[in-house]
């Protein structure tokens, strides 16, 4: 039960690091692909 | 003004201030009136945020900047998300767990009391300028719509934000600003929607983009190169944009205390980076969207009479003098050829008529980039809208003032008066002193509003270059302060005012577009502060302490 106590509170920074990943990936794929969908509306009404 | 613009525009104003006052009152200590009791949800930090950053300017300068110049504004705005990500990994843990009132309170944890006084005080000279630019932006409208002079309505506008701003701290602005978004945004998709429905029949949202992109409007994305040549002096591409605006929105989302001050009253560190990266993903589509409210309005004039010149009380002015006969030979053949449909040669004659304008009234640039939206929404949009649109231009302006008054006091109170003046306040006291240094700052923003009429070039663009005369050199201290250890007080103190002159000088000199200064002020603080701490220059110098 202590075993299983302690590689739980081990386990939460590196979650946590993880969870904070797929925010970051998030915004910055959310920006580029606003960046391209921007790209070919300039092209389209050019 | 029709009586039910008036009084939609009085209801929206009048009961902002009530629910801000009313909100103040639970606040009777230093964490209530500047963090909050650190007790805000991810959302309300999003949306005081997004409230700070979005001021009247925002909505009154983006819409006739993407009349005249196109959407490539929009690319100022790209390098936002990816400084959200950097705050969320190196600022946000740093202030939070060292629980600090100021961002600059850390500067001093790490280097010493110079270096966090320097900083709070170029801080302060910044904010305190722009923030009176932000109080004339709306104070024009007034001005304009009513032929008030100026200098009064400045004063009536500063007046009515300061009562709810002193007696309300960090709480009051962020709740009201939760309300004047949700006002702001309804208003603006309004906005949006009529000027499609007042397109001629037959013409629908996408043949108005495709008459606006015949012009060379649609330029969403630019590469900023001139020929063979990248052009340092073009403001808007997507270099200066990801680059630049990415140094700049680190600088004002992770140093500049009117927005560090907005997610310090998260309850936890999870709620400020969730508002913040939430931000990142709101804040260039919502731009998009204002500046497309701005390339509608231009094809709605391909089809309607635009006035010659969108600023009514400066050809009031110019015709009264000898240039008169000048002007009306102008409008009578800007007349000629809307009816002939010579769309090419309107442009050349608007510029003609500014000229002539120039001329008439001395000493100004004849910029009617801010007039461009609220010259629409008065002629075209119908009873009611009207007032609600001018109360959205308020209420935006009071947003970001109410947060800016805020962090000014804040930094006067915690970096100065409760270091220098008196360190020993108890807590009535000082929150007593805060809100007198509320009004102070509210009072100081006003003058600045009194000489900020002249300022030309759009509004919008003042108050970014302002920001980048500092900003650049604020980022420099605090990455120098997270990345490179070795560095100490003494040399981030000297490269920081040596690259402040430096920065100063190279604005006037006029050599790159204001975004990259961001750059070069944070690269030369960096750089300069490196070479300082290595080649052991002030290692003789000793520097007092306070």
């Amino acid at each position: 039960m202590d075993q299983e106590k302690n590689k739980t509170n081990m386990d939460a920074p590196k979650n946590d690091k993880a969870y904070w990943k797929k925010w970051y990936v998030a915004v910055i794929v959310f920006l580029l692909v606003q960046v391209v969908l921007y790209y070919l509306i300039t092209i389209h009404f050019k | 003004m029709s009586t039910i613009d008036w009084f939609i525009l009085a209801i929206t104003l009048s009961g902002i201030i009530f629910y801000g006052v009313y909100k103040s009152s639970h606040t009777k200590n230093l964490d209530g009136y500047f963090l909050s009791n650190t007790s805000l949800p991810w959302y309300m930090v999003l949306l005081s945020i997004m409230g700070t950053q979005a001021s009247a300017i925002t909505f009154l300068s983006a819409p006739g900047q993407a009349y005249t110049d196109g959407m490539r504004f929009v690319q100022y705005y790209f390098g936002l998300p990816l400084a959200m990500v950097v705050i969320c990994i190196f600022f946000v843990p740093v202030f939070k767990k060292l629980k600090v009132y100021t961002a600059y309170e850390f500067l001093e944890n790490r280097f010493d009391v110079k270096t966090r006084t320097l900083t709070s005080a170029l801080f302060l000279i910044s904010r305190g300028l722009s923030t009176g630019i932000s109080i004339y932006a709306p104070s024009i409208i007034l001005s304009s719509l009513l032929g008030w002079n100026i200098y009064y309505t400045n004063l009536i506008m500063g007046g009515l934000l300061i009562i709810y701003t002193m007696s309300g701290g960090a709480k009051a602005v962020a709740y009201t600003q939760k309300l004047q978004l949700i006002i702001i945004i309804t208003g603006m998709f309004l906005a949006g929607y009529m000027v499609v429905k007042l397109l001629p029949v037959g013409m629908g949202f996408t043949e108005a983009l495709q008459s606006a992109g015949g012009y060379g409007k649609m330029n969403i994305i630019t590469d900023g190169m001139q020929g063979n040549h990248f052009d340092w002096k073009d403001k808007y591409n997507i270099w200066s944009g990801v680059i630049g605006g990415f140094f700049l929105a680190l600088s004002y989302f992770g140093t500049d205390q009117s927005q560090v001050g907005r997610y310090l009253t998260a309850k936890s560190d999870r709620e400020s980076k969730i508002g913040l990266l939430m931000n990142g993903f709101i804040k260039v589509p919502m731009q998009f969207l204002i500046l497309l409210v701005g390339v509608l309005v231009f094809s709605f004039y391909q089809y309607h009479k635009a006035p010659v010149y969108f600023d009514e009380s400066k050809v009031v002015i110019a015709k009264n003098t000898v240039y008169k006969e000048s002007l009306i030979k102008i409008e009578q053949q800007y007349d000629a050829a809307i009816a002939g449909k010579d769309y090419p040669q309107l442009t050349q004659l608007r510029n003609e008529y500014k000229t002539v304008l120039k001329k008439a009234i001395p000493g100004d640039d004849a910029n009617d980039t801010n007039f461009i939206f609220l010259r629409f929404v008065i002629d075209n949009l119908p009873k009611g809208l009207v007032g609600l649109l001018i109360a959205v231009i308020f209420l935006a302006a009071w947003g970001s003032i109410a947060a800016a008054l805020n962090a000014l006091a804040s930094c006067t109170v915690v970096d100065f008066h409760k270091k220098f003046i008196n360190k020993n306040c108890d807590e009535q006291k000082d929150y007593r002193i805060s809100k007198w240094y509320t009004l102070f700052w509210g009072l100081f923003s006003i003058v600045v509003a009194m000489f900020a009429h002249n300022i030309g070039n759009s509004l919008i663009e003042a108050v970014n270059i302002l920001g980048s005369l500092f900003y650049g050199v604020i980022l420099g201290i605090f990455l120098v302060a997270f990345w490179i250890k070795r560095v100490k007080g003494n040399a981030v103190f000297i490269a920081s005012l040596l690259s402040e002159v430096l920065i100063i000088i190279i604005f006037q000199l006029n050599i790159v577009s204001f975004l990259w200064l961001n750059v070069i002020g944070a690269l030369l603080v960096i750089l300069l502060s490196l070479l300082i701490e290595s080649l052991g220059l002030l290692k003789n110098i000793k520097f007092k302490s306070a």
